[in-house]
């Protein structure tokens, strides 16, 4: 039952895990700062003799570019994540609105997968960067960055879907049939609620990847976006400190992104009653 | 066909494909069920007992032979329903839900099928737990719940794959006793196929028991016991000792049968 909640043994337990847990991650987090802070520059000029952006460096152009502009730069970074965000979660829904049905009705229908799942299998692997000419040929504008967004998502989306309708007990079919369901009850009652689980998996993995892909999507077709701001600083104006700034900016919000979904994810598992 | 039988099976064969061997489950099986009983299946492992199940409920076809259904099956869109040992409910669902399910395929209205779910779930004693989801239940609990939803059918007739098999022994006992209760009250045909003897006398009005593969009916046995009954009562032990050595044989058949294989295979 669900009374287990905090309180108890077993609530002080996890609470002591979640603070362990926090605590190693806390630290783990700060001995990798503390070697970029210290240790990379002396690296790269052995290396190479380049002097490499340290973490209070890169940190500080970070926080500038939020409150000051740059002639080059019309933005804030503010808005520069603003118009990601919005690219990302465009192509993340367009994904999401054709990758799920797509795949429900390739597992529910035999003939549906042997038609798409060949064709899907070999574009899979083509890393979304590989697919910039089709979209520099095809596209135009805006619609060049969020299909690269769209790309990054589809597929996680996909493949998930499709496993989840595959690993349904066979066992809930013929309960269904027994029980007087038609071959559409069967679709709507049985087989879309019985994935959903695996369908948050794939949404959570498909948004990771669509905001994994934002430096490529708008390095093409963009000029706003923290991944173009990335992009300018180190390819165009090789102001370091600058994008790696950004690359913080990407990864503290891929994994705020993350855990929203995470937490999402649970919840929604917990209202259905599967976990 | 008696005239009073709900159903006939006629000289029913069955055979599947298996790992690219064709497996014959049934042969030559005739059994009539009347309105109203109660009929235990009993037989060696893999007689073809679930096998008949399916076939009964359409989940698979028969190769030969005929199911006839009488008068008062004719109208309903489904005659046979089926109650699994692993339960097979939907996990997503509540417990009121789940029991609504073959009320919203039937496109029963709202109203109407939460009166009649919370009806079923009074009968099945599981007050209190409508809005429970499957994975919070006992395993005696899940089975009252798909019992339940067998029953929101209108199939007159329940089919039941050992339905208590996985329960512990008192669990057992004590849904043997509420299953009798909720036959008596909605007036089913039940046909129970179990490994149990003693759940079979306990039970049923006739038990039928079955050969080995492939299999079709040995012997019939009718239990003439007044209910509710005692286990250890001297007409409860004569009977079960009965069906018993009638199983037994049965059972030796099929173990030299296997030997005789295996020499068989080992010789090749």
């Amino acid at each position: 039952m669900t009374q287990a909640g905090n309180s108890g043994i077993l609530g002080r337990i996890r609470d002591s895990e979640i603070a362990s847990r926090l605590i190693l991650g806390i630290i783990g987090a700060a001995a990798f700062i503390l070697f970029w802070e210290y240790g990379i520059d002396p690296i790269a000029l052995s290396i190479s003799g380049n002097h490499f952006p340290t973490f209070s460096q890169s940190m500080g152009a970070l926080l500038d570019s939020f409150t000051n502009r740059e002639l080059w730069n019309p933005n804030f970074m503010g808005e520069h994540l603003g118009f990601s965000l919005v690219r990302v979660l465009m192509g993340f829904g367009i994904a999401a609105f054709i990758a799920v049905p797509l795949a429900l009705i390739m597992g529910w229908m035999k003939s549906f997968e042997h038609l798409l799942f060949p064709i899907n299998e070999i574009a899979r692997p083509i890393p979304p960067l590989a697919w910039i000419p089709v979209a520099v040929i095809l596209l135009s504008g805006e619609f060049k960055v969020v299909f690269i967004c769209f790309l990054g998502a589809y597929f996680p989306i996909l493949i998930n879907t499709l496993q989840g309708v595959k690993s349904i007990d066979p066992l809930l079919f013929d309960a269904a049939k027994t029980l007087g369901a038609s071959r559409s009850n069967i679709f709507f009652k049985v087989v879309v609620p019985a994935t959903s689980a695996h369908i948050m998996t794939g949404l959570r993995i498909g948004l990771g990847v669509a905001w994994m892909t934002i430096v490529a999507a708008e390095m093409i077709g963009a000029t706003n976006g923290v991944g173009w701001y990335i992009y300018f600083s180190a390819v165009q104006q090789g102001i370091y400190e600058q994008a790696l700034g950004g690359m913080i900016l990407i990864g503290v919000v891929g994994y705020a992104i993350f855990l929203l979904m995470e937490i999402t994810e649970r919840r929604f598992l917990k209202w259905m009653g599967m976990r | 066909m008696d005239g009073d039988a709900l159903i006939s099976i006629r000289d029913l064969g069955v055979s599947f494909k298996k790992e690219r061997r064709t497996v014959e489950a049934i042969r030559g099986f005739s059994l009539d069920v009347k309105d109203g009983e109660f009929i235990c299946v009993l037989g060696p492992s893999g007689c073809g007992k679930t096998t008949l199940l399916r076939v009964l409920s359409k989940l698979q076809e028969a190769t030969s032979g005929k199911v006839e259904a009488m008068k008062a099956l004719g109208t309903e869109r489904i005659p046979f329903t089926q109650v699994f040992q692993d339960f097979a409910l939907f996990p997503w669902r509540t417990v009121r839900k789940n029991i609504e399910f073959p009320l919203e395929t039937r496109g029963v209205p709202f109203a109407e099928r939460e009166k009649v779910s919370s009806g079923l779930i009074d009968l099945v004693n599981l007050s209190g737990f409508e809005d429970a989801h499957p994975k919070e239940l006992s395993g005696g609990m899940k089975q009252r719940v798909a019992i339940a939803r067998a029953l929101a059918t209108e199939a007159s007739v329940l089919l039941m794959d050992e339905p208590f098999g996985s329960l512990d022994a008192q669990t057992r006992n004590l849904m043997q006793k509420e299953l009798l209760d909720i036959w008596r009250k909605t007036k089913r045909t039940i046909i129970f196929v179990t490994h149990s003897v003693d759940e079979a006398v306990y039970l049923s009005d006739r038990i039928v028991v079955m050969t080995s593969r492939p299999g079709s009916v040995k012997k019939v046995f009718d239990v003439k016991l007044r209910r509710p009954r005692e286990r250890t009562s001297k007409e409860f032990m004569e009977i079960r000792g009965e069906v018993l050595a009638e199983l037994q044989a049965e059972f030796d058949k099929t173990q030299a049968m296997e030997h005789a294989r295996d020499k068989d295979s080992s010789e090749q």
